[in-house]
């Protein structure tokens, strides 16, 4: 018998059945899919933190850095940078501040939003405490624009960019952002 | 040659419930990843759009203020004309300053159309912070969503 069982090939080995395990969960992914597709909503909101500018009563003080002041005005399509950056000449005084302009003139039709957060990058670097950009549109300006430059100032490529977003406008600013010849020295 | 047959005959058929797998488990990565439970937006004004945004920050609990192209609806009911406040001056829209005054809510959502100018949603906001709101949330359409 032994001998007979030496001279009988060896088996191949039976593939395991997939099949049980498989289907059970194509049960499940079955449930789960239409629970899903029926409870779902098509609008998925957010929500936008904002300040208002014409509170810096309320705002948390910055840190002190080499950007004193951020301002992205929104005119149409056009965007202007605006910012203040404490002289570090030595025969200026304590809490000099320069402030500068960038124009960002439409692109095709469209706000410049790469040319901006290029801009507003290049700032960051210079002083990473800095959170905070007070942003200007215009009184014809539609919402939606100005949610996108708000996207735009507050994330570039997913990275924080300037969280901490202050909207203002012509009476709601008039506070908040003093001309750069009354900016008042810092401590 | 019978016993080879039957052998053959209980090989396990799995060949089309694997792609099958795939594919449903594709579709429920996508719907979970834009998994959402947030009631429509005024679903009785089909003209009414939120602004698209790239944010992802969930919205938390607060009043509810509609600026729609007619009306200003605070919790769902209308408390002033959209067009008068776009037409005029005025920085504080008085209607909406007193609701909330008498609603003493510390958070509002503010819901805002895409195509409405910047300055109603100042005068809004303006008046919401007046009304003595503290916490101010502008509400857009997630990118992400479906």
């Amino acid at each position: 018998m032994s001998q007979l069982r030496r001279l009988r090939p060896p088996r191949p080995p039976v593939a395991p059945d997939l099949r049980p395990g498989l289907l059970s969960v194509v049960g499940l992914l079955f449930l789960l899919l239409p629970f899903l597709l029926l409870t779902t909503s098509i609008q998925k909101l957010t929500g936008l933190d904002l300040q208002l500018a014409g509170s810096t009563g309320e705002l948390a003080p910055l840190p002190p850095g080499q950007v004193e002041a951020l301002e992205v005005h929104l005119s149409a399509h056009a965007l202007k940078l605006r910012s203040a950056l404490r002289t570090r000449d030595v025969t200026a005084s304590q809490g000099d501040v320069t402030w500068s302009e960038t124009d960002l003139p439409p692109v095709d039709g469209a706000m410049d939003l790469a040319g901006l957060q290029g801009a507003l990058l290049r700032l960051r670097v210079l002083d990473p405490e800095h959170d905070r950009v007070l942003v200007v549109p215009d009184d014809q300006v539609p919402t939606s624009r100005v949610v996108a430059l708000v996207d735009a100032v507050r994330f570039r490529s997913g990275q924080p960019l300037f969280p901490e977003v202050v909207l203002g406008g012509a009476e709601l600013s008039s506070h908040a952002a003093p001309p750069a010849h009354t900016l008042e020295p810092s401590p | 040659m019978r016993r080879l047959c039957a052998r053959r005959a209980r090989r396990p058929f799995v060949g089309p419930l694997a792609p099958l797998v795939d594919v449903i488990t594709i579709l429920l990565v996508v719907l979970l990843k834009t998994y959402s439970v947030d009631a429509p937006v005024r679903p009785d004004d089909p003209s009414f759009s939120l602004p698209l945004s790239a944010s992802e920050t969930p919205v938390g609990p607060a009043i509810d203020i509609d600026v729609t192209v007619d009306a200003i609806y605070v919790s769902g009911q209308r408390t002033a004309a959209s067009t008068y406040y776009l037409e005029h001056e005025d920085l504080l829209i008085e209607e909406l300053y007193t609701r909330l005054q008498g609603q003493g809510g510390r958070a509002v959502n503010v819901r805002v159309d895409g195509g409405i100018p910047y300055a109603l949603v100042r005068k809004v906001l303006f008046s919401a912070r007046e009304a003595g709101v503290q916490r101010l949330t502008l509400i857009a359409q997630s990118r992400t969503g479906l």
